[in-house]
């Protein structure tokens, strides 16, 4: 029996995905480029130890300013450390959480999402009310409940940033496939004799990677936010890592005398954070524009 | 109708029972407060007879049943740190938080409707440009860099506003500003794109065929129907807020939910933490209950 029935609407390949690009807001794309490219080779990149300072070059200001130095761009922090470094190497970590978090929370909500609105019944009610509980939990009080209980960790924060934010990807690609399932295309596939597992990740999967797509793009500025926030509250990664949160919690109260130590990491937030979520916009309004109360 | 409203009511105290052991466990599993309530010399005798005290010695499950017979009786524990009822430590703060969630709710919710009308009403020139930056910004800026900053110019530089602490209406600017700005962003955005819808539509254009004036069909036609989905996300936003409370909280040095929280968090305060948790998760369980009813009632095609 070969009854072959296609999905509603083709999914995307790499190729499509390519020409797609092209259409993208220029400046947030370069920039999203930019800081990947940063974080996977930070390494080789930054000028100088991230984490060992100069005494002699305590809170030297930028280059552009008096009294700066060329070899120290950005300026150096109350330690002596290169700022630029330090960003170098912070973008490798916040890029790293918000990755992992992201794949985390897509593969995790879109099971529960899929499953849930496929299944109905029971295996539904049980799965929403995970959901509702999760949605209503003050992420940021369980993620300072973690860090503090299990100590400072990278993993700490990636798991409790995953571990919450799957709940809106679930709660939103079950109310497609409620939609979904009524349709010929589910039906026929059911009279092929397709098993229920094969409906859900062979037919149904690819018409809901468009809200996908465009939730994970939303979501990366959220993480870098969210452990950004934590690391700020002193429960986010250790120490040794140099991250854009504990930057500008290092120079918070030397902002009337230093305040480059602050502003830089804070506009590497700002403007990172500003580049996903207009690519995220730009994605809803090509692909989705249902989603648009986001 | 009430059958509806009975099972949401149900629901939503599965929901809170649900999230009250995971914060039991994961408290719990995750450390020994102990350690960081005796001094650091104390001898091991000292903290086990600590630990005996305060019931940490038995089995996760046995303290559950206890914590559980406890609550029925209206006895949410004991705060470690300030030896006294939790129920009595977490009074004051509540309502500071409540104060200042519930000012910027409407700071954000007045400011978010009045960009987004301005936004749809002049959709693709400045008003709208300036309205979807505001928006941007506010989604994109965290609230502790947005606290700071604030701080810096307002209070440190011009010294316009004080810094921190509770006091009079200008102690609330920028808490409630920086705060509410994620919501005014959301609100923004969502009252432009249904503004856009409302404004395209059939009854709108016999409007203004009847010849009514601009402001008449803007406000009194188009408006009114574009607000429904705005206010249910200003319901649900409101528990967002309660949370987010926290850093600004901690910013500001506001005497709050969201600080003591972070303090009890600290210092291991387990009983208090249990309690503050269960409270926020309480307050947004419970709009998001009245959320859903209030939607019922308008939409009788939600009861089935």
């Amino acid at each position: 029996m070969d009854a072959r029935v296609l999905p509603a609407s083709k999914p995307m390949t790499l190729m499509r995905a390519f020409g797609w690009m092209k259409d993208a807001p220029k400046l947030p794309l370069a920039m999203v480029v930019l800081v990947l490219l940063v974080a996977l080779f930070a390494p080789v990149l930054t000028p100088h130890d991230p984490n060992m300072g100069v005494l002699a070059l305590q809170q030297k200001p930028p280059a552009f300013m008096e009294d700066g130095l060329f070899d120290y761009a950005l300026g150096t922090d109350r330690q002596g450390r290169d700022i630029l470094s330090r960003l170098i190497m912070g973008a490798r970590v916040s890029m790293a959480v918000a990755f992992i978090c992201v794949v985390l929370s897509v593969v995790i909500g879109t099971v529960m999402g899929l499953v849930s609105g496929y299944a109905g019944g029971t295996v539904d009610s049980v799965i929403m009310r995970i959901v509702d509980g999760t949605l209503a939990f003050p992420s940021l009080l369980l993620a300072l409940v973690f860090g503090v209980t299990a100590g400072p960790s990278f993993w700490t924060v990636v798991a409790v940033i995953g571990l919450v934010s799957w709940a809106r990807y679930a709660r939103l690609i079950r109310g497609e496939v409620l939609l979904l399932k009524e349709r010929d295309f589910v039906a026929l596939a059911r009279i092929a004799g397709c098993s229920p597992a094969r409906i859900i990740f062979v037919h149904l999967l690819p018409n809901v990677a468009n809200t996908i797509i465009v939730l994970a793009t939303l979501q990366i500025g959220n993480v870098i936010i969210t452990e950004s926030s934590l690391t700020f509250l002193g429960v986010g990664v250790p120490e040794s890592m140099p991250t854009w949160g504990r930057m500008l919690d290092d120079g918070r109260n030397l902002l009337d005398s230093a305040w480059w130590i602050s502003a830089m990491p804070g506009l590497a937030i700002i403007s990172v954070v500003l580049a996903f979520n207009s690519l995220g916009d730009w994605a809803r309004d090509v692909l989705d524009p249902k989603l648009r109360a986001l | 109708m009430l059958r509806f409203v009975a099972g949401r009511l149900l629901q939503a105290l599965i929901t809170l029972w649900l999230l009250s052991l995971a914060v039991f466990v994961i408290a719990r599993v995750s450390g020994d407060p102990v350690i960081i309530l005796m001094p650091m010399e104390a001898s091991s005798q000292e903290l086990a007879a600590l630990s005996k005290e305060l019931g940490l010695d038995r089995s996760i499950a046995h303290q559950y049943w206890v914590y559980l017979q406890n609550v029925a009786q209206g006895d949410f524990g004991r705060s470690f740190r300030y030896r006294r009822p939790v129920t009595d430590v977490v009074g004051q703060p509540l309502l500071n938080t409540l104060w200042l969630a519930t000012s910027a709710i409407i700071f954000s919710s007045v400011v978010g409707v009045i960009l987004g009308v301005l936004a749809a009403t002049n959709r693709g020139r400045w008003p709208d440009r300036v309205a979807m930056l505001v928006s941007l910004l506010g989604q994109s800026l965290p609230a502790f860099a947005v606290g700071i900053i604030f701080i810096l110019v307002f209070s440190v530089t011009l010294g316009w506003l004080p810094t921190s602490g509770l006091g009079g209406p200008a102690h609330y600017v920028l808490p409630v500003i920086t705060l509410g700005w994620v919501v005014t962003a959301s609100v923004t955005r969502l009252l432009r794109s249904s503004m856009l819808e409302v404004l395209d539509s059939e009854f709108i254009k016999l409007a203004r065929a009847k010849g009514l004036g601009k402001r008449t069909v803007v406000f009194k036609h188009a408006l009114r129907n574009a607000l429904v989905p705005v206010v249910t996300i200003i319901g649900m936003t409101y528990g967002v807020l309660l949370t987010g409370a926290i850093t600004t909280e901690v910013v500001f040095t506001w005497p709050g939910l969201g600080r003591l929280a972070y303090n009890a968090v600290l210092s291991r305060d387990f009983p208090l933490v249990q309690f503050c948790v269960l409270i926020f998760a309480a307050l947004i369980i419970g709009l998001n209950f009245l959320v859903d009813v209030s939607y019922a009632l308008l939409d009788p095609r939600i009861r089935a």
